[in-house]
């Protein structure tokens, strides 16, 4: 399958998830920068990487799939989705891997207009090349069979 | 109260921009790779720059890195009960934040505290 933009699905998510995800995500950061202040960076920088969002968008996801599908799915289609949530965001936490070393090195030797841009671009990159290597060992193995 | 603030609203923000891209893409497994952006990491290292300056951010970004593989840990375990069981989502994926706590802390343990 390939990767496609569809904005259908923005039209499926309610504004009440987007609202409680805009929620979630500020209440994580000032509980982040609060513990921060209370500990130090070396601690607060672990907290960085929290999945704060990912309960939340695999709930609002199951949802979803399970008020399309119906009573009879049994919440199947809705587990499904759930694998499908999870799976793309471990191939992402590689992305996050990437963002953080290019972060860390870069921070020491450029301005941070440089480093943090730079940073997000690394996590692009490897997390969608984490999913595209993934998706073609899967193939592989479905053609072996 | 005013960093509160802006804390507050720089990352709901990134974190909802992030989830609203993540929507656009097709297939699904491919949107949940925006499950996994940095948008608490990129609200709060935006503000810390500002206050505490690079280098402050840079340990911070160091100490990331053992964040991010009990992230990795978290992920892959959730994807790999969900295929494999048939357990409620929801419960897994809440449940699954032990682990993420429990490979932070060992890892905070060996490779953060004694640097």
């Amino acid at each position: 399958m390939k990767i496609k933009t569809d904005t259908s699905a923005l039209r499926e998510s309610s504004w009440g998830g987007h609202a409680l995800r805009f929620t979630i995500g500020g209440l994580v950061t000032v509980a982040v920068g609060l513990f921060t202040k209370a500990t130090d960076a070396k601690a607060g920088g672990l907290m960085l990487a929290i999945p704060s969002i990912v309960p939340l968008g695999i709930a609002l996801m199951t949802r979803l799939q399970n008020r399309k599908a119906g009573p009879r799915a049994r919440g199947d289609r809705g587990r499904h989705a759930a694998v499908l949530e999870a799976t793309g965001a471990s191939c992402g936490t590689f992305g996050l891997l990437a963002f953080a070393v290019v972060a860390w090195q870069l921070l020491l030797r450029t301005p941070p207009w440089i480093a943090l841009p730079a940073a997000t671009v690394a996590w692009a990159a490897v997390a969608a090349g984490v999913w595209l290597a993934r998706k073609a060992a899967r193939s592989r193995r479905q053609g072996r069979v | 109260m005013g960093e509160l603030v802006a804390r507050f609203f720089l990352g709901g923000t990134l974190v909802a921009l992030f989830s609203v891209v993540g929507d656009l893409f097709t297939p699904k497994s491919f949107a949940g790779l925006f499950a996994a952006a940095p948008s608490v990491a990129l609200a709060t290292m935006l503000l810390t720059l500002h206050k505490e300056g690079a280098p402050f951010v840079a340990i911070e970004a160091r100490s990331m890195i053992v964040g991010a593989v009990a992230f990795t840990a978290y992920a892959s375990l959730v994807a790999w009960v969900l295929h494999r069981r048939r357990a409620r989502p929801t419960v897994v994926a809440v449940a699954g934040l032990a682990v993420w706590g429990a490979v932070a802390a060992i890892g905070w343990a060996l490779f953060v505290r004694p640097l």
